[in-house]
């Protein structure tokens, strides 16, 4: 019985050191670094009553948060996931009251993490969306 | 004498709401003390033990302790996946319960839940805005969860035993 509870034990073990491998892997496909040198981007905001502004962008930066801060002001705070924008250009959507937030696409995919940690490549296409929750 | 059984009935029913209150009130306590420390909490470790304990009480528990989440943090899009996540783990211990496990084993089960905790919350988010939102929200907070996984699995691996050893000792082997 004992050696039984020890197997079960160490087999759960093994599956979670597994699951903790694959999610550490998980998370370096999903943000692959940025190339170093200069990249052209293009960044987009599209504001609550359906306007857009569209930027062209030389950068040496690492991150969105970074490109973009040369064309756009972003206002926001770090949190547990990253740079939370509240506000681009002064346009406010806060999702902490619960109406709307700002999305941000890279080449046009919903991105899979906050614009400090969004690494920016050569040609991309940047876009922050007012959205409503 | 059905008189005085319906009173110790009725003692023992008391009792038993009290402390399942108590323990509620403990895993909201110890949560938001642990607060600062990024997705360090003793709430797994709880609730595992309060199913081995209580078994269908510790459900009463959860649902006092989501309540009071609730109430005192607001019912925003996290709260819906309050109501099924600490359900799961209730579901997943009752479920290997019902074998002797090693403290590993529960270790191990806390580790795997706190690594899934991010996974398992992010489907209000696929309601909200699709697979994208929901995919982007986890994926965002894969560190958070690794971090989650292994605070669990080092918090249990040391205190499952005592914990568990302290409650026999007062209660007595059988207390469901």
């Amino acid at each position: 019985m004992k050696h039984t509870a020890r197997r079960s034990g160490l087999t759960a073990a093994l599956l979670f050191i597994v699951l903790a491998v694959l999610m550490l892997a998980a998370r370096c496909c999903a943000l692959p670094a940025a190339p170093a040198g200069e990249k052209r981007i293009t960044v987009s905001v599209t504001y609550a009553d359906g306007t857009a502004e569209h930027f062209e962008v030389s950068t040496r930066a690492d991150c969105l948060k970074e490109a973009a801060e040369a064309v756009l002001t972003l206002e926001g705070e770090e949190t547990a996931h990253g740079f939370t924008v509240y506000a681009v250009n002064g346009a406010e959507a806060d999702f902490r009251k619960g109406e709307a937030y700002w999305a941000i696409y890279a080449d046009g995919v919903y991105a899979q993490s906050s614009a400090d940690r969004l690494p920016v490549f050569d040609g991309g296409s940047y876009a922050f969306v007012y959205e409503r929750l | 004498m059905k008189g005085s059984e319906r009173g110790v009935s009725g003692v023992r029913r008391a009792r038993e709401i009290v402390r399942l209150g108590l323990c509620a009130a403990l895993l909201f306590v110890l949560k938001a003390a642990l607060a600062p420390l990024p997705n360090i909490e003793a709430v797994t470790l709880l609730v595992i033990l309060y199913t081995l304990w209580f078994g269908r009480g510790a459900l009463l528990i959860l649902c006092l302790f989501v309540t009071l989440e609730g109430a005192v943090y607001g019912f925003h899009l996290w709260w819906i996946a309050y109501l099924y996540v600490w359900a799961v783990l209730w579901l997943a211990v009752t479920l290997a319960g019902r074998r002797e496990r090693s403290t590993l084993f529960w270790a191990a089960l806390g580790g795997i839940f706190g690594l899934s905790f991010g996974f398992l919350c992010s489907f209000p988010y696929l309601a909200a805005g699709g697979i994208h939102t929901m995919l982007g929200w986890w994926a965002a907070g894969i560190p958070f969860d690794l971090i989650h996984g292994f605070a669990n699995f080092a918090l249990i691996l040391v205190l499952f035993s005592p914990l568990d050893s302290l409650w026999k000792r007062v209660n007595g082997p059988k207390t469901k």
